[in-house]
């Protein structure tokens, strides 16, 4: 029996290809697809797929974020990350996350078909480009163990999510509906995540946010 | 990271972060999607793959040389110098 899969990511032509190459692999069905984080979570939700392909660079909720909540809602399923960057701070956050493979995306031979076999078996894969890069940083002993910003290291991922949120200025009913939480649960993260880091306000959460790197201004807010 | 305001990575105020963003969120996944395309070809035509092979290693080529161009102008969002 084919594995379920749903492709995420916000490219058509990348899903577009990559449903042809599993196509042509009798062991998996591709039976949905999202172009955002949130169109995930609610698919997997629904459908609860064996394996979600993520796409790590997705609008809105990313897709470190992304395999966050949807292993928050199925457990069972097994997310592989796509990913243009093949930096460790990249491997390490959707690792971290949970997901059970990171495959750089590349032109030439893909190895996607492989290492979704390998997960679907209950393993786990790093794309060997990915895997030799940190097995040299590991050697060397210099590989960054700690997200960045230790500021935020006592943050649960649901408290960064909502952080990184705020900071790009939306309001709790909004981040609520992205994260498909109650208003007043998000009213309750931020009370702890002030608490945590010791601000008292958005202003300062927002100051935290950019200082850490978790999120920028937007276009022209800095001359505001 | 994205601004909430546009979802895209390059709408910032730096002109060399946002050529990055585009590098890594535009043409990037259009090379990959290329690169997914022949190897479709490949499989579907088999006689073509010395052919096909020749072309994605000169696509390979560009997307390494793309990669490593928009991780320096704009980094990973989960690097501590990213966005």
């Amino acid at each position: 029996m084919p594995h379920d899969v749903l492709l995420v990511d916000d490219h058509k032509i990348m899903r577009d290809g990559i449903k042809a190459i599993l196509g042509r692999a009798d062991d998996f069905r591709v039976v949905g697809e999202a172009e955002t984080g949130t169109d995930a979570v609610q698919f997997v939700k629904k459908y609860k797929p064996d394996i979600v392909l993520m796409d790590i660079g997705l609008p809105g909720l990313n897709g470190v974020e992304t395999t966050v909540e949807i292993l928050r809602h199925h457990a069972d399923c097994r997310v592989v990350v796509l990913s243009m960057y093949d930096d460790e701070h990249s491997v390490v956050s959707a690792i971290r996350s949970g997901a059970r493979a990171f495959i750089l995306k590349r032109a030439s031979d893909t190895d996607l078909v492989d290492a979704l076999r390998i997960v679907a078996r209950g393993g786990s894969y790093l794309s060997p480009q990915v895997s030799d890069r940190l097995l040299s940083r590991i050697q060397k002993g210099d590989l960054e163990s700690k997200p960045a910003g230790a500021a935020l290291e006592h943050l649960a991922p649901r408290e960064l999510q909502v952080l990184r949120l705020v900071a790009d200025g939306k309001t709790s009913k909004e981040i609520a509906v992205i994260l498909d939480l109650r208003e007043h649960t998000v009213r309750s993260y931020r009370k702890t995540m002030m608490k945590k880091l010791g601000v008292n306000n958005v202003a300062g959460l927002t100051q935290l946010a950019l200082s850490t790197g978790l999120t920028q201004l937007p276009r022209g807010a800095a001359a505001e | 990271m994205r601004t909430a305001k546009t979802g895209k990575r390059a709408d910032t105020d730096d002109p060399l972060r946002n050529a990055g963003a585009t590098l890594h969120d535009d043409v990037a996944p259009l090379l990959a999607a290329a690169g997914l395309q022949l190897q479709l070809l490949r499989m579907d035509h088999p006689a073509t793959a010395p052919q096909v092979d020749e072309v994605l290693a000169t696509l390979e080529d560009a997307m390494d040389r793309v990669r490593k161009l928009s991780q320096h102008l704009a980094p990973s969002p989960f690097s501590p110098r990213g966005s």
